[in-house]
């Protein structure tokens, strides 16, 4: 019998999920990680990224606007898989 | 006197300070990563040399070949590369023959290649110029501190 996964427990908001905003107009919720990462080991900088149900984003692509924790975006790349996408966010 | 190679790499970092772009964002042999505020900026250092005797009655004279690399590192939303090119144009500049900066202390300095990378691993892209640069000076084997 086919599983269906129901992903809305993992981006809850209710737990540690935010809402970011697409294109100024759609709010999707989703885990938003900023790392630290340094490019070259010579710089300090964030690798912004945005973990949702694809669902939420099917149309989404490269070059959209997005918003979260205040910062404005642009996204850099869009990674989709089982049912999962990963939003790699660049700062405009 | 300290060793002739650091008055060298203190004498390319006073020549490097002050640049349009860079302005006083100028490390040597920096080993932590730059702060965003610290960038555009050059790193410094000096990564090896090569010497050899050049006279065999003592004091020895020896000739050395200092590979001194000087890193440009950027970020920004856009024009990176042109921004790299534009940092290396001022260091090329600044560090000309005749270089007023390592008079008395080397004979010449020469850009022998220029490394360009960029990384777009983080929220804005980075990137990265090394220009390696060949220092000819001398000193007595006996005192590395005194330019020949």
């Amino acid at each position: 019998m086919a599983f269906t996964e129901d992903l809305a427990p993992f981006f809850s908001v209710s737990d540690f999920a935010v809402v970011g905003t697409w294109k100024g107009t759609t709010s999707v919720s989703g885990i938003h990680d900023d790392d630290y990462v340094t490019p070259f080991g010579e710089v300090e900088a964030n690798a912004a990224m945005f973990t949702c149900d694809a669902a939420d984003v099917v149309a989404m692509a490269q070059g959209d606007a997005f918003a979260v924790g205040g910062v404005s975006y642009v996204v850099a790349g869009v990674a989709r898989e089982h049912g999962v996408a990963r939003l790699k966010l660049r700062r405009t | 006197m300290a060793h002739l190679r650091t008055q060298i790499r203190e004498a390319v970092a006073g020549a490097l300070t002050g640049l349009t772009t860079t302005a006083t964002r100028v490390f040597q042999s920096r080993v932590y990563p730059l702060a965003v505020t610290d960038l555009p900026g050059l790193l410094i250092a000096t990564e090896s040399e090569e010497s050899a005797l050049i006279e065999m009655s003592a004091p020895m004279l020896m000739e050395r070949r200092l590979r001194l690399q000087v890193v440009a590192l950027a970020k920004g939303t856009a024009d990176v590369d042109d921004t790299l090119d534009q940092i290396c144009k001022e260091v090329e500049v600044a560090l000309a023959m005749p270089c007023a900066a390592l008079n008395g202390l080397a004979k010449s300095i020469e850009l022998t290649s220029t490394e360009i990378d960029f990384d777009g691993a983080s929220d804005q892209p980075t990137g990265r110029a090394a220009l390696r640069f060949e220092v000819l000076y001398f000193t007595e084997q006996n005192a590395p501190d005194v330019a020949q």
